[in-house]
């Protein structure tokens, strides 16, 4: 099955005809800070998730520092570089805010080695129909992928196993769990739609 | 630094699965990620897939077939138990820790609501019982003052203490209905007192307790103290 639009950074959909992150980041830079709301809409909920699994357990700041990367955003746009993704720019900058917020509280905490935390931004009931369209489209992907990748995606993602168990359970080293479960993504992604 | 070169990743590589691994440490350490603009875009879009995959893993459960088996090592009984355990704790979990939450906002809303309840009961109790005893004061005889009139200094200035309280209760708002109809009484005989002079004349004196009695003030007041205190109707 493979869905009529682009994946986006949430999961959600991309129109083809929707401007790009990195031409909403050019507004930004010339001065149109409407366009931070564009981008945020974008963004919002995978940087909510990204921060939700750095700060395992911390979800009173998650929202604070979401909101601390749009506002560096806002006030760093100039140094952003052209060319680069927006996106990474926004996830190194969500990255830093964990980490300068750990550093702060005295803990280092490494990435989690599963998704076991809700998902904190509860979806509005709008939402929650575009999240059964994106929901069946991921479905249909997955079942393009072959046994074993889907076996692996399954373990991690919906039974939310750790890498290590998978390997056992699988016999094969951790190293190869990560390299296919790496691949199910990039074929997953080819699924589901062009790069945003 | 991970070398990266997306194309590389669409034909076999020669060693394959380790540069894969490493890429997949990566996904969640953008501040570790190579300069490479396309790089970056290519580990930025599996990333956000990679989130998605995360936040509806437990939707994606629902009527997907079972994950094919790799290994037969465990009996049938020991399989159903493990998927019994595998769908039914982490559902367990989520459901327990979502009514927790909910219990304890639950609770938090009612004890702000409880505490914000008895900061306003206490304060009109205050104004009730500060007006019962200032309706007892004004029916003793007072000091007099040069011209034979009654000194009611001290029961002027408790007046316009009450009064200003008055118009904070009513603006407040009133944790009963009586409560609300006995303040507004007693505000209009407070205002009278208030607006009088330091020294009142026998006859208006009279008349302001005259009033207080008509309007049954004192009883009403002390009546309304009680039943705020919850020591009766």
């Amino acid at each position: 099955m493979s869905p009529a639009v682009a994946l986006t950074a949430d999961g959600g959909f991309q129109s083809p005809d929707e401007p790009s992150p990195e031409y909403w980041m050019a507004q930004l830079k010339a001065g149109k800070e409407e366009a931070l709301a564009h981008l945020m809409a974008r963004f919002e909920r995978p940087l909510f998730a990204f921060l939700h699994r750095r700060l395992q357990g911390e979800a009173g700041v998650v929202q604070e520092l979401a909101q601390e990367v749009f506002l560096k955003c806002l006030q760093h746009c100039q140094r952003f570089e052209e060319g680069r993704p927006v996106a990474a720019w926004l996830f190194t900058l969500a990255a830093n805010a964990a980490t300068d917020h750990l550093r702060r509280r005295g803990r280092e905490v490494p990435p989690p080695e599963t998704f076991d935390a809700p998902d904190p931004h509860q979806p509005s009931p709008w939402e929650s129909v575009d999240q059964s369209r994106r929901i069946q489209a991921l479905k249909g992907a997955l079942e393009g992928l072959t046994p074993r990748q889907r076996a692996m995606v399954l373990a991690y993602y919906v039974h939310e196993h750790p890498v290590k168990r998978i390997a056992q359970d699988l016999g094969c080293a951790e190293g190869t769990v990560k390299a296919t479960l790496f691949q199910s993504l990039q074929k997953l992604r080819k699924t589901l739609g062009p790069q945003p | 630094m991970t070398s990266f070169d997306p194309q590389r990743l669409d034909s076999p590589s020669p060693q394959p699965g380790l540069d894969e691994a490493r890429l997949f440490e990566l996904l969640e350490q953008p501040e570790l990620w190579p300069e490479d603009p396309a790089a970056q875009a290519e580990l930025a879009t599996l990333l956000e897939l990679h989130l998605a995959l995360g936040s509806h893993g437990p939707s994606l459960a629902e009527g997907l077939a079972p994950a094919p088996r790799t290994r037969w090592t465990t009996s049938w009984s020991l399989a159903a138990a493990a998927i019994l355990l595998v769908a039914l704790v982490p559902t367990f979990t989520i459901l327990q820790r979502t009514q927790s939450l909910k219990a304890q906002a639950q609770d938090t809303a009612r004890l702000e609501q409880l505490a914000q309840k008895r900061t306003q009961d206490r304060a009109w109790i205050a104004f009730f019982r500060q007006s019962t005893t200032l309706l007892q004061d004004f029916e003793q005889n007072p000091a007099l003052c040069k011209k034979g009139e009654e000194d009611r200094r001290q029961e002027r200035e408790m007046a316009m203490a009450l009064l200003e309280a008055s118009h904070q209760l009513a603006a407040q708002g009133a944790p009963l209905k009586e409560a609300e109809v006995i303040r507004a009484s007693l505000h209009s005989w407070l205002s009278e007192v208030a607006f009088e002079e330091n020294c009142l004349t026998v006859e208006r004196a009279r008349e302001l307790r005259q009033w207080a009695a008509a309007h049954n003030l004192e009883t009403e007041s002390e009546r309304m103290e009680r039943r705020l205190r919850g020591e009766g109707a």
